[in-house]
């Protein structure tokens, strides 16, 4: 049979069986809708989450880790070592551990190190503190108190970008740059916070291990200082919702106090990590292969996106799961109508193989017919999941009052590859679900066919 | 020609097998209308679907126009079904959601012939069974003479040069029975076609030239004339036109 005559069967088949037809196509049409919604809920929270990451992301910036990084990797070897054998240990491993506990900093001349690279614009150390709340100095009644803070970031330009009001911190002055957030939050226009003070509250934690305290109520009465500095600035964005910028002067006074340390910050430590722009027109792949080189680690914003496109990933697939579970019913559905339909046709197929129809023939037949049910469902499914996800996108605009976290986030988000991708995907799975009625209905004898009643 | 040898069927029956053709030896020639009589059970069934290529023999040949049947292959055999065979039922067989043109276009459209084409072919077939004007009708808006017309086009539609008809005229009045008879020969004479017609009607198998009967699976009589004779119309062009 020709191409437009298969079309022409499947067609006179649904014209015959219009409800069944129409059932069934419903049931994939279910398992369209909720794979594309919840794919497309996925992929809104992906869409927000990169274009954040992106509008402080700048590809000529790599983080620069210490080496001995690496060695974390060997934490997540110690959680799943389960079952492994007691070892020695040996000086180099005694070496490693050394290493790990104290090595996290990268040093003066690492930086000069990779000041020197060709194509290294600058490089900035960058160290992040823990402050446990700010105070805005002579605040209004209804702005006094601490405010949460999420990181205090040590001298580090290139992470904040473009400033709103004001100016960088000078390097050895107490000044602060603040995130856009606080201003906000404090109903101050930003030009009006320069100049005014706020009291950062430390907590030292000196020699206390940070991600390991022990469950010890003591342990949490730590003795705090007040640092007071001056609002200098403030950032256009801030990649880190509440972040407070200090400069290295009043940034090495609240370290030195945090970790009860005097030589922190000095020459062999002076940043966690650091921030590396590469000159316009170098190669930035070369330039990370010789920043490795130093047994220096270098992530780019393009690992970072990875990361997330790898973290959504998974989401995504959690979230199709619920509609590839209504697919797998509805495939069900599909074998059924289609064994109906072939019952009811035996006697038909048992006329078209006595005149001449090959089993092949047939069989493609109905997986075409299955496969046909399926795309109906898909589209139906996937532009019945379109409207449904740009009304709620409205509904969500309305009712959620906007906030500057959550500017540009569309709730449901359908890129074209689902969209394209969903009708597919269930024409695919109809196929498949056709393919034991098509064989079935492939193998009827013809003469019992015939006689088929 | 259709050369049958050693044509032997066995079915499994439960615990036993049961012979429905034991090696039975036929020779039909081309153009040749042949009976094939018997009671139930006899065999003829059998033997019309190892001839229209239905089934295949458990042993024995059936060559037909020097092509062995019980040699070829499911593929094969569909194609021989598309384009040596013409069958017609008992019970018309009709697809009832198809109008008779397009019944009668089905082995065209199998085979893949373009739809302008095959149509033409098909007012051309139902022209020749006198229903050109039933064209657009369906099936159940046909009288049963009228539908077993349409299917006997819809044989003729993929060029046979061998018609199977099973009890054709089981289902038709007398006179409708007579006409579909008539127009076997006709079509038989015009067409160099050789007939098959599976009837235990004894009338019908006098009006063909040859009768075999068949009982237990084996041949028991080859007759050149019919035994029990009526007055027999030599199938004359003047074909009678039922109600």
């Amino acid at each position: 049979m020709r191409a437009a005559d298969y079309v022409d069967e499947i067609l006179g088949s649904f014209r015959k069986q219009r409800l069944r037809t129409a059932l069934t196509s419903i049931g994939i049409g279910i398992s369209a809708l909720t794979i594309t919604l919840m794919v497309g809920l996925g992929q809104g929270l992906q869409t927000y989450i990169e274009t954040q990451f992106l509008a402080f992301a700048d590809e000529r910036v790599l983080m620069i880790f210490p080496g001995a990084i690496r060695g974390g990797s060997q934490m997540m070897d110690r959680l799943a070592g389960i079952g492994r054998p007691a070892e020695r240990l040996d000086e180099e491993a005694e070496q490693q551990l050394e290493v790990r506990r104290g090595g996290m900093w990268i040093s003066e001349t690492q930086v000069a190190d990779l000041k020197a690279l060709p194509g290294v614009e600058s490089v900035a150390p960058m160290t992040w503190l823990e402050v446990d709340g700010i105070e805005l100095v002579d605040a209004p009644p209804d702005r006094a108190g601490k405010w949460q803070v999420d990181m205090a970031v040590l001298d580090n330009s290139p992470l904040v970008g473009e400033l709103s009001a004001g100016r960088m911190p000078a390097t050895d002055a107490s000044e602060v740059l603040l995130a856009p957030q606080y201003a906000l939050a404090w109903g101050i226009p930003a030009d009006e916070l320069l100049g005014r003070s706020i009291t950062m509250h430390v907590p030292k934690l000196g020699k206390v291990n940070r991600r390991f305290l022990f469950r010890d109520p003591t342990a949490f009465k730590l003795e705090r200082k007040p640092f007071t500095a001056t609002i200098v600035g403030l950032a256009e964005k801030s990649p880190i919702s509440r972040a407070v910028y200090l400069p290295l002067g009043v940034g090495r006074e609240v370290a030195r106090f945090q970790s009860d340390n005097p030589a922190i910050l000095s020459d062999e430590k002076i940043g966690f990590q650091a921030h590396l722009r590469i000159r316009e027109g170098h190669d930035i792949d070369e330039v990370r292969v010789e920043i490795e080189k130093l047994d220096l680690v270098a992530r780019s914003v393009g690992d970072g996106l990875d990361e997330i496109q790898k973290v959504f990933l998974a989401v995504d697939l959690v979230l199709a799961s619920f509609g590839l579970l209504a697919l797998v019913v509805a495939t069900l559905g599909i074998i059924n109508t289609l064994l109906m339909a072939i019952t009811e046709r035996t006697r038909e197929i048992g006329v078209m193989k006595a005149l001449g129809m090959t089993q092949e023939s047939i069989r493609m037949m109905f997986a075409l017919e299955a496969a046909a049910i399926g795309l109906v469902g898909g589209i139906a499914g996937t532009l019945l999941s379109l409207g449904l996800g740009l009304i709620l996108n409205v509904l969500a605009k309305t009712y959620i009052p906007a906030t500057q976290a959550l500017e540009g986030y569309e709730v449901f988000y359908f890129p074209w590859w689902l969209l394209l991708g969903a009708p597919l995907f269930s024409s695919l799975i109809g196929g498949v679900a056709g393919i034991y009625p098509a064989n079935r209905a492939a193998r009827l004898d013809p003469i019992r066919a015939l006689h088929h009643d | 020609m259709i050369e049958i040898q050693g044509l032997t069927k066995l079915y499994p029956m439960g615990e036993e097998t049961v012979r429905a053709l034991d090696g039975i030896d036929i020779r039909i020639e081309r153009g040749e209308r042949v009976a094939i009589l018997g009671p139930s059970g006899s065999g003829k069934s059998t033997l019309m679907h190892l001839v229209g290529g239905l089934d295949t023999p458990s042993a024995g040949s059936i060559k037909v126009d020097g092509e062995e049947l019980a040699a070829l292959s499911p593929r094969e055999l569909a194609r021989y079904r598309n384009e040596k065979v013409g069958f017609v039922f008992q019970s018309f067989h009709l697809q009832g959601h198809l109008s008779a043109a397009e019944n009668v276009a089905l082995p065209l459209k199998i085979r893949g012939v373009p739809r302008r084409e095959r149509e033409a072919a098909a007012t051309e077939r139902l022209a020749e069974v006198e229903l050109a004007d039933r064209a657009r009708h369906r099936p159940n808006e046909l009288s049963g003479g009228q539908r077993q017309r349409v299917s006997i086009a819809r044989a003729l539609a993929g060029g046979p040069t061998v018609l199977i008809a099973d009890e054709p005229t089981g289902n038709l009045d007398e006179r409708s029975g007579q006409a579909i008879i008539d127009l076997f020969l006709r079509l038989s004479r015009e067409r160099e076609l050789t007939v098959i017609v599976v009837t235990h009607d004894p009338e019908v198998a006098a009006r063909l030239d040859r009768s075999i009967r068949l009982r237990d699976g084996k041949v028991v009589l080859e007759d050149e004339a019919a035994p029990t004779a009526p007055a027999e119309t030599p199938a004359g062009p003047a074909a009678a036109e039922e109600a």
